[in-house]
């Protein structure tokens, strides 16, 4: 009791934070980002070079983890207040008590997203091993999708644990017939002449990647979230009326190869401002729209006990700012679509949720 | 030194002690209310946590006894494909392990619901070694699963044959996140929805298995040297047939500071999981439990001002008017009295001391002046004589 009376001086000014920026501004830390070398994220770096952060009124670090899985426990150990991540690791990471949000649809896999082997076609694998990165993981998620879509199943073949970035390797010394790989190290397995037997686009949605921030940093800066996403989006914009400079500069910035940027960028679907508000934060029934892709990923989680519920999603996906962004930015807004059938589709002009 | 000062120099302190005293006293109440409420609330939670922790564990145990007992995996007619997709069925339904795997009897992985590593060797590997013997195995301590690169408790169980022979294993691997089922409702303290209450799940060894408030903590980090520990293991025997031991609750410094720590041990389990030996830390730091009490000693302090300045105020008027201001007029009184004015009468006052000297020196006034006029009697008197005796001489 003598410790809380004689504690009183310390508490004397409660609610102060001498770390918060006086007259209602953001605080004044910088947002911490972390992305793996995956192409569609280095627009990032591209805003941050144009100073599109700054002039959203943002301070950002992004920091490049090239391991995912890494990349993955910094953020869940709160070293990060966003990710640049697989929209299935953000359903995870809510199951497992790190509240996260996903803000913005990055990109969708097409052939970033890969299966390599020594093999002609997918249904050749039955009988032989196959590598993934992460059991029960996206990367498992999608090699079960791709065998369910040449009728065969999990117990059609042997799997192995093994990352990406190994896959070349285990080819050559045949310990796989056939993994999971991605950008840029597909273009290893490629050079060597093993083929693509499989890549996400066949089933599109299966591989989306995110914008996520802990839900906590949402509530908190929401002014920040915005900023970000509005830095991005105008960073794509520039990327399209500037391709070459945006490569340079990205390529500088990230020391990835402006060959594999750009192999990178054409890999996946990269998903606009537009292509967030009509399809990925719209709830429907299109492979584009997170919610529906949650839903599957969801069951495949829950039934290999990764997850302890069917996914909470509209307490995952937050589209306000996506919303925001586009009702307010008509310039941002007007440019198309790279699905523009999917938008018909999906009912444009109905906003998103 | 004028009275007024004399009383207050004597009532003041008086009163201060008076205040403090009794502000002591209801403080301390408070204090050990609030402490007690809380102990009373972490002992609660915590056993509801142990219990809701056993029972899921327990429901693995039944899980495996199943399969133990399946005549699915134990008919020498099925084959292990058809088996492990009867596994395959189970895990959809029960939603719960990452993998199950089984093996034959010389500790080869013949059949995975992942396809992982078939023909690998695990004849040494704790969760094969006890089965095999015919128990029901499950991990105290999670095990990095070297097939699925996470941290897993196995469950095992052996695959008896119609003849009651054993001729293999079945193994279920639980993952350790799935923990977060049960502590869902305690998020880490700081973020949304959250309460100051910090939850640490530690293995016999001192392990943490989970935790709400530091992530990288868990599988890494060994409490054994936490205080709460050290009581909670000297003092875990086994009670008489409760499923937990008593919790225990101390006042101690941790990573936080000053907290207060319950600790649960996992006792006897439930049923037929008959616990891991875990124990179970809550923990809130001082500052927080006592925050309520912080600003009710402000309130306090702010009260006993009031009642101070406003008892001196009393004082002071009081004094004034029953001490000070009839003593005053006595004073005059006397004064007048000195100058040999005595038509004055004193003024009327109750009946204490101060009204008893009045009329003690009206009385003595009354006296003096019949003196007065008793002697300016025998003075007229004499006079007369004296002008009589001159008049006829």
């Amino acid at each position: 009791m003598l410790t809380i009376i004689l504690g009183i001086p310390s508490i004397i000014l409660p609610g102060t934070n001498f770390n918060t920026a006086v007259h209602g501004q953001e605080p004044l830390e910088p947002v911490k980002l972390v992305t793996v070398v995956w192409a569609p994220h280095f627009f990032s770096f591209l805003a941050q070079e144009k100073g599109f952060f700054e002039k959203n009124h943002v301070d950002v670090q992004i920091k490049i983890i090239p391991d995912y899985t890494q990349a993955i426990k910094s953020y869940e150990d709160g070293d990060f207040d966003g990710i640049f991540e697989v929209y299935s690791d953000a359903i995870t990471q809510q199951s497992n008590g790190i509240d996260t949000k996903v803000v913005y649809n990055t990109d969708s896999s097409d052939t970033g997203d890969v299966l390599v082997g020594k093999l002609n076609n997918l249904t050749e694998v039955r009988g032989k091993t196959v590598s993934v990165e992460g059991i029960n993981s996206y990367s498992h998620f999608f090699l079960i999708r791709a065998l369910q879509s040449v009728g065969l199943g999990e117990d059609d073949i042997q799997l192995i644990n093994l990352p990406a970035t190994n896959v070349s390797s285990a080819l050559d010394k045949s310990e796989i017939s056939a993994g999971y790989t991605y950008e840029p190290y597909t273009q290893d397995a490629l050079k060597k002449g093993y083929k693509i037997i499989f890549k996400a686009g066949n089933i599109p949605g299966t591989i989306s990647d995110v914008i996520a921030f802990h839900s906590d940093f949402v509530s908190k800066r929401p002014e920040a979230v915005k900023a970000i996403l509005l830095s991005f989006a105008e960073a794509q914009k520039y990327y399209n009326d500037n391709k070459d400079e945006s490569i340079r500069i990205m390529s500088a910035l990230t020391g990835v190869s402006k060959q594999e940027i750009e192999e990178g960028l054409h890999a996946s679907h990269v998903l606009n401002l537009r292509d967030n508000y009509f399809q990925s934060m719209k709830n429907s029934n299109q492979s584009s729209s997170l919610y529906n892709s949650g839903q599957y990923i969801g069951k495949f989680l829950l039934e290999r006990g990764q997850i302890g519920e069917y996914p909470p999603l509209d307490s995952i996906i937050e589209p306000r700012f996506v919303t925001d962004i586009f009702k307010t930015n008509p310039d941002l807004a007007q440019i198309p679509s790279a699905n523009s059938s999917e938008e018909k589709s999906s009912g444009a002009g109905n906003g998103s949720n | 030194m004028k009275i007024k000062r004399k009383l207050i120099i004597v009532v003041l302190p008086v009163v201060i002690v008076s205040i403090l005293s009794i502000s002591a006293i209801a403080l301390n109440n408070f204090y050990t209310s609030i402490k007690k409420e809380t102990i009373e609330k972490l002992e609660l939670t915590g056993d509801n946590i142990v219990d809701k922790i056993s029972r899921v564990m327990f429901e693995r145990v039944g899980d495996i006894k199943f399969f133990s007992n399946s005549n699915v995996l134990s008919d020498p007619n099925v084959s292990v494909k058809e088996k492990v997709n009867f596994l395959r069925s189970a895990e959809r339904v029960y939603k719960t392990y990452a993998s199950m795997s089984i093996y034959d009897k010389d500790g080869i992985k013949i059949g995975d619901t992942r396809s992982l590593y078939i023909g690998l060797n695990e004849s040494q590997k704790p969760f094969f070694k006890h089965a095999i013997i015919g128990q029901t195995y499950y991990d105290s301590i999670p095990v990095l699963s070297q097939s699925l690169s996470q941290y897993v408790i196995h469950f095992s169980a052996p695959i008896y044959t119609s003849g009651g022979n054993i001729s293999g294993v079945v193994v279920a691997r639980f993952p350790i996140s799935k923990l977060n089922d049960i502590f869902r409702n305690f998020p880490a303290p700081g973020t949304a929805n959250s309460s100051t209450l910090r939850l640490d799940l530690v293995a016999n060894n001192g392990l943490v298995i989970y935790s709400n408030h530091d992530r990288k903590s868990m599988l890494r980090d060994n409490l054994s040297n936490l205080k709460i520990f050290k009581v909670m293991t000297n003092n875990s025997l086994p009670d008489n047939g409760n499923r937990t031991g008593a919790p225990i609750a101390i006042e101690s410094t941790g990573r936080y500071g000053e907290s207060l720590f319950a600790g649960f041990s996992q006792g006897h389990g439930y049923l037929d999981y008959k616990g891991s030996g875990w124990y179970l830390i809550l923990s809130e730091s001082t500052k927080d439990v006592y925050a309520g009490f912080q600003n009710t000693i402000y309130e306090f302090i702010l009260v006993a001002g009031i009642i101070l300045t406003i008892a001196v105020v009393l004082i002071l008027v009081f004094s004034n008017r029953l001490i000070i201001t009839p003593i005053s007029r006595l004073r005059d009184v006397a004064l007048l009295f000195s100058e040999g004015s005595y038509d004055i009468p004193l003024p009327k006052h109750s009946g204490d001391e101060i009204g008893d000297l009045s009329n003690a020196l009206d009385i003595m006034r009354t006296r003096v002046t019949e003196t007065n006029m008793h002697l300016n009697e025998l003075v007229d008197k004499k006079t007369k004589q004296l002008t009589d005796i001159i008049r006829v001489l």
